[in-house]
């Protein structure tokens, strides 16, 4: 059984209990204990069910390379599923429970799967569920689709804390073990700034344990003074909790930290670091030896077995078998041997080795048995006993060792997913058996220039001795390339040279497994693949191991294989006969490790989903019970509901106080572009398709812009200011785009006309003011003369309306008597306001943008985005008198000229006038014609002034069709019929918009 | 002022509109250049700084770009009459002061929750008193003034004024000041 010793735990406080609850029960931990700690310390050695098979798993790690103890940690608002229960700190009151089960961890329904898993193996879906065909529908699919996942998605909205950070820096290290530290040290002084990231909650890494075992005073000394160094040095930053996920172009770093040691913090963060140069320190990943019944409870990394014991006094069990084939993972067994724990046998795979570390291993009575393995674990829910068997046979068992524990080790896996995440090569190093770093395909920084250094366990150098010899030359070497000028770093070796500690590349055990056995030699624990699997993918022709991979799900979890890749790819090359470095190795991927979706939004969530744009006269619009409408960015007043009004009775109502009465609508939306210089009658005859050089000054004008492809692109009214100055009004959601358009074309073609632009659409609100008692409303402010004499269609006049500046264009969208005021726009809710209140008298009434398209749509007028789609030419929508005949020159104007855009079958815009007049068109329905689609409906509408269903379209070839009826088709079995007519549905010859 | 509410590890303030004018340029063009020095009696901005000489702020923005703003109501009647030279040549000023709003950001950590949008870089070492910066915050466009590290004014359009103070409220909390950890 898994328990805690009286004393020991670097990282926990014994003073300070933590009380939490796993699976319904309430357990206590100590302040600092990971969850997986804690569950250890209470004896929780069965934690999980496996993903397919749901065989009993336990705590494999004490990293994020766990691939089982993945944990529902949290409630609410803050459930998180899927969480790695060995890298989450353990808070009081925290609600942990076990995933992929029904109804309990320990009566799970669906571990029959392993009952039957000869039958599950891989690619079992490809070729299972194909008869009865029905059945796939009914049973296999419902079936597969319950079994499938693995967590629960949390059902609350996600009311965690997340952010995102930009930071630069001149060099940044990942990883703060002893080769990050000292790169950090040989960095420092030399005029850089330095970020150092490191994942665990303290600087350290793998030789911090070293710094604890034994009488090391040395490495405590060294590690003291390079804290000390560290904290005093300004140019160098720490950040811990902060895992490195991925490492894109140009030295773009994405790294996560996960605030959680007690600090007042509750943030998770997101940092986006744009590194110079990076360093890489991410030391390297234990691997196991895959041999039978290797899953069970109770088998743990052995290095893992060593960090429970320093970091949190806890040990995996009190009888502890451990299996390898290197040297380094004896320490775990002597330093559990000197604290009395029974260790009745080490079986080492290696025939001999002749490190000392064996010779102290078998002084302390440890029986060690060389060229022997595990030939299978007994036990139902946890390791009971072993059976040895040799290494070379097919796993007879020689002999039963009753133990509750096993430590496993198959050496080490440098840590090279970042160096491959931005185009680094790997080199496999056949005498240890691992990928490395190739230092001649190196990741590229801005300027192409290698912008990366492996140093440390992750380039495949072990030893602390080396790492201290090897560290202070590579970053001296690194200066010199970079050409900073500055002192070598020089840094005394405290470290002995120790006699190397060996491994021998051995993956699976016994040599000579038999099938039976295979079918129970787990590599991807995550995902549940078996030797059996992947010699089965080979068998059946995924030879190519991203084919493998794919066909077996081997490395595809959430823990990416970090336990498992290279175990796979050796019994892929076994298999196919072929060297591992002929087999290669999948692709790695960021994120590093598994990311929250919120981290990825980061603050940008709720009120910062969407940077929604407000009008002036916005917060009116709110307390008169808008409701709302996206335009662009913009929120706009669709339509403004009175009591019990519907909708249809409440635009009903606003459109015909327009008709009727007068209405104000909040246009400040148009986009308002000031075009000025001696050359900008010039310019703007080259945007527009027809003539603005000869507007005069007080006048306006309507245009239409197209592209080069003789496309309508905006539209809007122009303004003559002054003799050199245009105000050019766009649509709301076109603003941005047309500024940029017009400086497009000034600063590449037409660089040599003197125009300048200045976007002042926000400068600028607008008020619609139309009815025909609109002229009314604005005289009834004193100072006003708004005759059409004064005033005439398509013209403007500055003048003041109750002390606030105004600019009054005389036009209209929706054809009644219509005037347009442009005020600045911080005075735009105070006239707003005013015209409110002087309109009582004439039953004035605000109107939304749902309202404005019936007007506009009453009288044919376009909106581009609705008939025009990009495809769209003046001709089309019946205006070829915008289109000027005597410009020499304009965009488009060559476009005009080409045959399809001239073809007779074009679409043009019409009328369409439902048969039945209260039907009304769905919008974007389409007309048919012998089966063949013709049109579409671009803008449908029941039109309260003319009470019956209105509507505009683009149909083929639809000016010749005017009168016909045709068949509009709402779905598969039901159509409408209507006439095609003339756009203009109300007073098409204009005189309501004299008033 | 009005200081945005919370339990914050900066102060910020929402100061509304400053009158500012837009003033376009060619570079080549002397007499709009000489409307500038004359009236404003400052140099010209280098790039991304700002130049400030009584009350009068004049921002660089692009090459052909500046933004003057004027913290002083007795400069309104000479940004008037600038107005009207500048108009009389090639270039272009015109008052935008309703364009935008504009927050102030006081205290040792302004720096600090810039970061959490700005992609630049925001090192200490990196900005100097009267930088001008026209950048992004997350996804909306702002300008940043310099007025020393702990003082900051930030200008976004005013129809994203909700926005930014939106913004402001949710990274300035305390508990989610940007640390390191040694």
């Amino acid at each position: 059984m898994s328990s805690r010793l009286p004393q020991e735990g670097s990282r926990i406080n014994r003073e300070k209990t933590v009380d939490f609850r796993y699976n319904g029960k309430n357990l206590k931990g100590f302040y600092g204990d990971t969850v997986a700690s804690a569950l250890l310390a209470n004896n929780e050695m069965f934690v999980a069910r496996s993903f397919k098979y749901h065989r009993p798993r336990g705590i494999f790690s004490a990293g994020e390379e766990e691939p089982n103890a993945l944990m529902g940690i949290g409630e609410g608002p803050f459930f998180e599923p899927n969480i790695r229960a060995t890298e989450v700190e353990l808070k009081q009151n925290m609600n942990v429970a076990s995933q992929n089960h029904w109804p309990s961890l320990k009566f799970d329904f669906l571990s029959i799967n392993d009952l039957f898993s000869r039958f599950f193996a891989a690619g079992f879906y490809y070729k299972t569920f194909m008869w009865p065909r029905a059945a796939w529908k009914y049973l296999f699919e419902p079936m597969i689709r319950r079994a499938s996942g693995l967590g629960n998605s949390p059902r609350e909205y996600d009311e965690e804390h997340y952010e995102h950070i930009h930071h630069h820096t001149d060099a940044l290290i990942i990883g703060g073990g002893l080769a990050g530290i000292t790169a950090a040290k040989a960095l420092r002084n030399r005029g850089l700034s330095i970020m150092l990231c490191e994942k665990d909650c303290v600087i350290g890494g793998r030789y911090l344990e070293d710094c604890k075992s034994g009488s090391q005073e040395r490495y405590k000394k060294l590690h003291k003074s390079s804290m000390e160094i560290l904290k005093k040095s300004k140019d160098i930053s720490v950040k811990l909790n902060t895992t490195v996920t991925g490492i894109f172009d140009h030295g773009f770093v994405l790294a996560y930290e996960e605030n959680q040691h007690g600090n007042s913090a509750t943030k998770k963060a997101l940092w986006k670091i744009r590194a110079k140069t990076i360093i890489l320190c991410t030391g390297a990943i234990e691997r196991p030896i895959v041999f039978p019944d290797n899953d069970l409870p109770g088998i743990m990394l052995a290095a893992s077995v060593r960090d429970y014991l320093h970091r949190y006094g806890v040990l995996l069990g009190d009888r502890l078998v451990l299996t390898t084939n290197n040297d380094y993972a004896y320490k775990t067994v002597i330093e559990l041997k000197r604290r009395g724990i029974d260790i009745p046998l080490v079986l080492d795979a290696r025939a001999s080795s002749d490190n000392p570390i064996i010779k102290e291993a078998m002084g302390l009575g440890i029986r060690i048995l060389f060229g022997k393995c595990i030939g299978k674990v007994e036990g139902k829910r946890k390791v009971s006993a072993i059976g040895i068997c040799s290494v070379n046979g097919e796993g007879t068992i020689e002999e039963l060792i009753p133990c509750n524990a096993i430590a496993v080790s198959g050496g080490w896996t440098p840590n090279v997913n970042l160096w491959s995440h931005c185009g680094g090569k790997l080199l496999w190093d056949g005498e240890f058996g691992f990928y490395k770093p190739d230092p001649e395909n190196t990741p590229m920084g801005r300027e192409g220039e290698t912008n990366m250094l492996p140093l440390g366990a992750c380039a495949g150098v072990f030893s602390n001795y080396d790492i201290q010899d090897q560290v202070p030359r590579k970053i001296n070497q690194l200066a010199s390339r970079l050409k900073i000028k500055s002192k070598r770093y020089i840094e005394t070796n405290v470290f002995s040279k120790e006699p190397e500690k060996k491994t021998k590349p051995i993956f699976v055990l016994p040599h000579g497994a038999s099938k039976d056995k295979q079918k129970r030699m787990f590599i991807d624990f995550q995902n549940d693949v078996k030797v059996s699997d992947l010699q089965l993918a080979v068998q059946e022709g995924f030879e190519n191991v991203e084919h493998a991979k794919r066909y077996t799900t081997l490395g595809m979890a959430t823990d990416q294989g970090k336990t498992s890749n290279i175990n796979g790819v050796h019994v892929l090359s076994q298999s196919l006969g072929k060297s591992v470095d002929k087999i290669g190795h999948t692709t790695f991927r960021p994120p590093y490790k598994p990311i929250p979706l919120g981290l990825i939004a980061g603050q940008y969530a709720k009120k910062l989903f969407k940077p929604v744009r407000k009008t002036p006269i916005d917060k009116w619009n709110l307390l008169n019970n808008a409701i709302w409408e996206p335009v662009a960015d913009w929120r706009r007043a669709y339509a403004y509901p009175k009591g019990k009004e519907d909708l249809k009775e409440t635009l009903s109502r606003e459109v015909l106080s327009v008709r009727k009465n007068v209405g104000l609508l909040d246009s400040s939306t148009l986009g308002k572009i000031l075009v000025k210089g001696p050359d900008v009658g010039r310019f703007l005859d080259l945007i527009y398709t027809n003539m603005m050089s000869t507007l005069k000054v007080g006048k306006c004008r309507y245009g239409l812009m197209c592209n080069e492809a003789g496309f309508v692109f905006d539209d809007g009214v122009v303004a003559r200011l002054n003799d050199q100055s245009f105000l050019c009004h766009t649509t709301s959601g076109g603003a941005d785009r047309v500024y940029a358009w017009l400086e497009e074309w000034l600063q590449t073609e037409w660089h040599h006309l003197k125009v300048f632009i200045v976007n002042l659409t926000e400068q600028y609100s607008q008020i619609a003011v139309a009815g025909p008692k609109a002229r009314e409303l604005l005289q009834s402010f004193e100072s006003i003369d708004l005759s059409a004499e004064k005033l005439p269609f398509m013209n403007f006049i500055e003048t003041n309306i109750d002390n606030i500046w105004v600019r009054i264009y005389r036009i209209s969208f929706s054809g009644e008597l219509s005037y347009e005021l442009a005020v600045n726009s911080n005075q735009a809710e105070e006239l707003w306001n005013k015209l409110i209140k002087a309109g009582k008298k004439y039953k004035v009434q605000p109107y939304g943008t749902e309202a404005l398209h019936i007007l506009r749509a009453e009288k044919g007028f376009i909106v581009v985005g609705d008939e025009t789609d990009g495809t769209v030419t003046p001709h089309d929508l019946g205006m070829e008198w915008i289109v000027s005949k005597k410009k020499k020159d304009f965009i488009g104007k060559k476009a005009f000229s080409l045959p399809h855009l001239n073809s007779g079958n074009r679409k043009h815009l019409v009328g369409i006038l439902t048969l039945d007049t209260n039907k009304v068109l769905p919008d974007g329905c389409h007309a048919v014609e012998d089966g063949k689609a013709i049109g579409h409906v671009t803008s449908t509408y029941f039109s309260p002034t003319l009470k019956r269903s209105i509507a505009l379209g683009l149909i083929e070839n639809g000016r010749s069709r005017k009168g016909s009826t045709l068949e509009f088709e709402i779905s598969s079995k039901e159509s409408i019929f209507a006439k095609i007519v003339d756009p203009n549905f109300y007073d098409p010859e204009g005189a309501k918009q004299d008033g | 002022m009005d200081k945005i509410k919370g339990d914050t590890f900066v102060d910020v303030y929402l100061i509304g509109s400053i009158k500012s004018l837009n003033i376009r340029v060619d570079h080549r063009d002397k007499k709009s250049l000489n409307v500038i020095k004359k009236n404003i009696e400052v140099k010209l901005p280098s790039i991304q700084n700002a130049i400030e000489s009584n009350g009068l702020t004049l921002c660089w923005v692009s090459n052909d770009e500046y933004l003057l703003l004027n913290q002083k109501k007795e400069n309104d009647t000479l940004l008037e009459e600038f107005q009207k030279q500048m108009n009389l040549t090639t270039g272009v000023a015109e008052n935008t002061t309703d364009l935008r709003v504009w927050f102030l950001i006081k205290g040792n950590r302004a720096l600090d929750i810039l970061r959490k949008g700005v992609p630049l870089d925001l090192e200490k070492s990196k900005i100097s008193k009267s930088n001008f910066l026209r950048t992004r915050l997350g996804e909306i466009q702002i300008n940043i003034l310099f007025k020393s590290l702990d003082e900051i004014l930030v200008s976004v359009l005013r129809s994203q004024k909700d926005y930014m103070i939106n913004w402001f409220e949710v990274c300035n909390r305390r508990g989610t000041e940007i640390n390191f950890d040694l």
